[in-house]
């Protein structure tokens, strides 16, 4: 759930990046070069193997990753990919979900809402019980909410949504003990009261509501403020998914057998391994057969080895995209508001829309995707089928459209050969973009030619490559030395916009504000909206047409995964829906 | 000899009181900090902003470093940001990973590179002179982190000796199946450092020896009709040794240090990686303990090879 840190490691891995890229390099090729299609991977989204599962049998998982992980088994504490990798296992979350996100009924919880008194009623399903053979209460989810909230625990996901929740705010202000809009009728019914409902709240991922419990008899006696340091975090965590960490290695390896307690249907494996893979020895652990399923497989790793003997690949679209956005503002910390400058040097539509069109990203997502990348055609990722607008086609490169809106625009090519602003002067464009995947500066230079060719002069902030702190630390502080920058997003599975692009967003990084866009997204998480779905849908696509049109944030490219399973395995998908009994179905094959 | 070590020691004070404000502030320098990483549509920016202001990243620099001391004089190391656990804490954990690491290195590579350096400075241009300069240019030359990943390529991954990764499997119960493990995932990276790190050692030794062959109390001694194997062990060896005791107080300080490379490839969890970690994800508490860790080792280092310098060689007094 971080900003896509594309940090390949810190000692480089060895890198190819020798390939040249000739789109944008050669002056002589058509300016119509986009006739490349992206070869898209098509990968089956489950593995399905027919044949007769054995009982028991030892899972070994990798997990690609170069730096130790930091093994905080709470969710409320952690936000650290690879710790919620590893607890996967053992973790299971409250509520069962569809395809599309949606809570369903089944899971270890049922939720259910009341839009009318506003109020979330959650009924724990009783058969529930940690892995110490407590049962799961309303207790424990009501803690894993005054976990977030208290102060002294010092979670960093304590968010405004989570402020919807009534006495929230008191509590994690210190004026009140418990969480006034917290009501536990009985043992196993846990009430949430809001102070409005939003649309997004039957979904998972809203962050609205939170979806897990923490075992409260069993750490009740852990200070907040020692919780996220203390063992029972840490080494011996109590957990009621399918299987219960046995033992671990601090930062390396975990070890997993069946929780005898589990609610649902009996995993069949006796164990369960997973250890960390560095990714410089990942391809070569393929090669070996070394794992049963390899997660987190790097995409060049997956480009050397598309079909690795003895494993299926399965795959799926991942809740991410990477952008481009230009700076046409600052945020006022003072206001909480993003302020556009209406005189910015990119605060111009044809400038933005002529330089989207400029880049050759179909052909970069060839050479370098392996096919787990391909073009963004707007900012809601292919991930969420049901919002995503099908209809616009983003921005292909088209150098003649791109020369041609500059033209218009009264960008007037000067002698050198590079425009100047419609004012008559100089115009040199700053792009920041961040270090990390080998490919990254060869990507970068092949832009700037790209820019080039259509008369903008362009220069990389700092003439280099900006390391992902300082990237951020630049892009969030509104420096001067930036003009447009490639950034990336990994979303929540509710994908409303407003905490990306709304005015009060400190993250709209680009700070455009704009009537319409603030109507869009009011919308998007309005009451209206709640009961109205399809009204709901239809703003998503709007507000997609009208993102693209605007070209503050330029869609660039959507992310695949690719996931090698070995043939042994069966039961293994990535179906959105079967993944929250994904581990109890997992078995090996004789 | 106690006086000059008192003066040292003493003289290390301001040394490190330096050495700290220079780190503090240049951890400070680094553009962003600990939270940068935490920025996703998922949190609130309120909330990093008020973690922020809890951890003191808003007051000014001095008066962190002020409450930093304030609290390394209380024992305390602080927090690591990125791991959320004590620096101290932290550190110990990687410190013993990386030092059994190191000692079995550095004494794998004396025993391989003390016998290589003998053989090739007694038996010089022989055939064996001429083999074992020819490894010492190839170790030397080849890139190590190649080195390493051919090396979990074919003994860990090919051959399946040894495990690929980690410093002990998850499995293992009692002492004993623990201390085994132990050495099953260190012995391949260990003996491959080694491998690379002979080079200045062999070399050091083989010259020596070549040189004090010629020296006139190799001479005399021969004269008086010493049988060789004395004249060897006694007048030539011990004298040829001198330079490897000079750098034996960095390599013992030197244990702590780590290894990138060897650690990134074999996801061995030890202060090489946690350094690097630590500066990428700008996790200010672990970066200036471990700096701070490493200067006074540094430290330390110099001294030592001063002592035991004096000890082997009588001519040297520290005085």
């Amino acid at each position: 759930m971080k900003t896509k840190k594309v940090l390949a490691g810190t000692v480089a891995v060895l890198s190819l990046s020798a390939l040249a890229l000739t789109g944008c390099s050669n002056s002589k090729s058509s300016s119509s070069s986009s006739s490349s299609k992206t070869t898209k991977a098509t990968l089956p989204v489950a593995y399905k193997n027919t044949a007769t599962a054995k009982k028991g049998g030892t899972l070994k998982v990798g997990v690609v990753s170069d730096s130790a992980f930091k093994g905080i088994f709470a969710s409320e504490l952690s936000d650290d990919a690879i710790d919620s990798e590893v607890g996967q296992f053992a973790q299971q979350s409250l509520f069962k979900y569809d395809d599309n996100y949606k809570f369903v009924k089944g899971g270890a919880a049922d939720i259910s809402f009341d839009d009318s008194a506003k109020t979330a009623t959650i009924k724990i399903n009783k058969k529930v019980k940690w892995s110490n053979g407590l049962p799961l209460t309303a207790k424990d989810v009501e803690y894993a909410y005054e976990i977030i909230a208290n102060p002294a625990s010092k979670s960093n996901r304590y968010t405004d949504s989570l402020k919807n929740i009534k006495g929230m705010e008191e509590y994690h202000a210190g004026k009140s003990d418990t969480i006034s809009g917290i009501t536990m009728p009985d043992k196993y019914t846990v009430v949430l009261h809001f102070k409005q409902m939003t649309p997004g709240m039957q979904t998972s991922g809203s962050g609205y509501i939170w979806e897990n419990a923490e075992p409260y008899e069993y750490l009740k006696d852990v200070p907040f403020s020692k919780l996220q340091s203390s063992d029972k975090v840490r080494k011996n965590p109590v957990t009621y998914g399918p299987y219960k960490f046995s033992k671990l290695v601090q930062g390396e390896s975990a070890e997993f057998v069946p929780n005898t307690y589990y609610w649902g249907k009996k995993p069949s494996l006796s164990k369960i391994t997973i250890e960390t893979v560095s990714t410089s020895t990942a391809g070569a652990a393929l090669k070996s057969k070394k794992y049963d399923i390899m997660l987190d497989e790097p995409a060049s790793v997956y480009g050397q080895n598309k079909k690795p003997k003895g494993y299926t690949m399965v795959g799926k679209a991942e809740l991410a995209y990477s952008y481009m956005g230009f700076k046409v503002g600052k945020y006022d910390s003072k206001t909480g508001k993003n302020v556009e400058d209406k005189n910015a040097k990119m605060n111009n539509k044809s400038l933005r829309q002529a330089m989207a069109y400029a880049l050759n990203v179909e052909q970069v997502s060839n050479k370098f995707g392996y096919g787990l990348r391909t073009r963004a055609t707007s900012l809601i990722p292919a991930a969420f089928k049901e919002y995503k607008n099908t209809a616009l086609k983003g921005f292909p490169q088209n150098i003649k459209k791109a020369n041609s809106l500059l033209d218009k625009a009264g960008y007037k090519k000067g002698k050198d050969g590079y425009r100047k602003t419609p004012s008559g002067k100089k115009l040199v464009v700053h792009l920041a973009a961040m270090s990390g995947s080998a490919n990254q500066e060869a990507i970068m230079k092949n832009y700037i030619q790209c820019w080039k060719k259509i008369g903008i002069k362009a220069q990389l902030t700092n003439g280099r490559l900006l390391d992902f702190n300082n990237f951020y630390d630049k892009v969030e502080n509104d420096t001067k030395d930036i003009d447009v920058f490639f950034g990336a997003w990994s979303l929540s599975s509710e994908p409303s916009p407003a905490d990306l692009y709304s005015e009060g967003a400190p993250y709209n990084f680009t700070r455009f504000v704009s009537k319409k866009n603030n109507q869009y997204l009011k919308n998007i998480d309005s009451q209206k909206a709640v009961t109205n779905h399809k009204w709901r849908v239809k703003q998503f696509k709007e507000w997609q047409a009208y993102m693209n049109n605007q070209a503050y944030v330029v869609p660039i490219q959507d992310y695949y995964d690719a996931y090698p399973v070995k043939n042994s395995v069966k039961g293994f998908t990535l179906q959105t829906s079967k993944g929250y009994t994904l581990w109890e179905n997992v078995s090996l094959t004789k | 000899m106690w006086k000059t070590i008192l003066r040292r020691v003493l003289i290390m004070i301001p040394e490190i009181i330096i050495l700290s404000i220079l780190i503090f502030i240049m951890a400070k320098l680094m553009p962003g900090d600990p939270f940068t990483g935490s920025i996703t549509p998922q949190t609130s920016a309120s909330q990093i902003h008020q973690l922020k202001v809890e951890a003191g990243l808003y007051d000014p620099w001095p008066e962190q470093y002020v409450r930093w001391v304030k609290n390394i004089f209380h024992g305390d190391l602080g927090i690591s940001y990125q791991y959320k656990t004590s620096v101290a804490g932290l550190i110990a954990s990687r410190a013993a990973n990386t030092l059994w690491l190191s000692l079995i290195t550095v004494v794998l590579s004396y025993v391989i590179a003390i016998p290589l350096g003998i053989i090739a400075g007694r038996f010089e241009n022989s055939r064996a002179d001429r083999g074992i300069q020819l490894y010492n240019y190839i170790s030397y030359a080849i890139p190590p982190f190649v080195f390493y990943l051919l090396g979990v390529w074919l003994f860990g991954y090919t051959l399946g000796w040894v495990p690929t990764s980690g410093s002990v499997s998850v499995g293992v119960s009692g002492t004993g199946a623990f201390i085994l493990s132990r050495i099953h995932h260190m012995i391949l990276p260990a003996v491959l450092m080694a491998l690379l790190s002979t080079t200045s050692t062999v070399q050091y030794l083989r010259s020596e020896i070549i040189d004090s062959k010629t020296q006139d109390y190799v001479k005399t001694a021969r004269a008086k009709g010493v049988p060789e194997k004395t004249v060897f062990n006694r007048h030539i060896l011990r004298n040829s040794l001198l330079p490897i005791a000079a750098f034996a107080g960095y390599s013992i300080t030197g244990l702590l240090g780590g290894s990138v490379f060897v650690e990134t490839v074999f996801s061995y969890p030890g202060m090489g990686q946690l350094f690097i970690n630590s500066i990428t994800n700008r996790d200010y508490s672990v970066i200036t303990v471990l700096v701070l860790l490493f200067g006074l080792l540094n430290l330390i280092g110099t001294l030592l090879s001063d002592i035991i310098l004096s000890i082997v060689d009588p001519r040297v007094r520290i005085e």
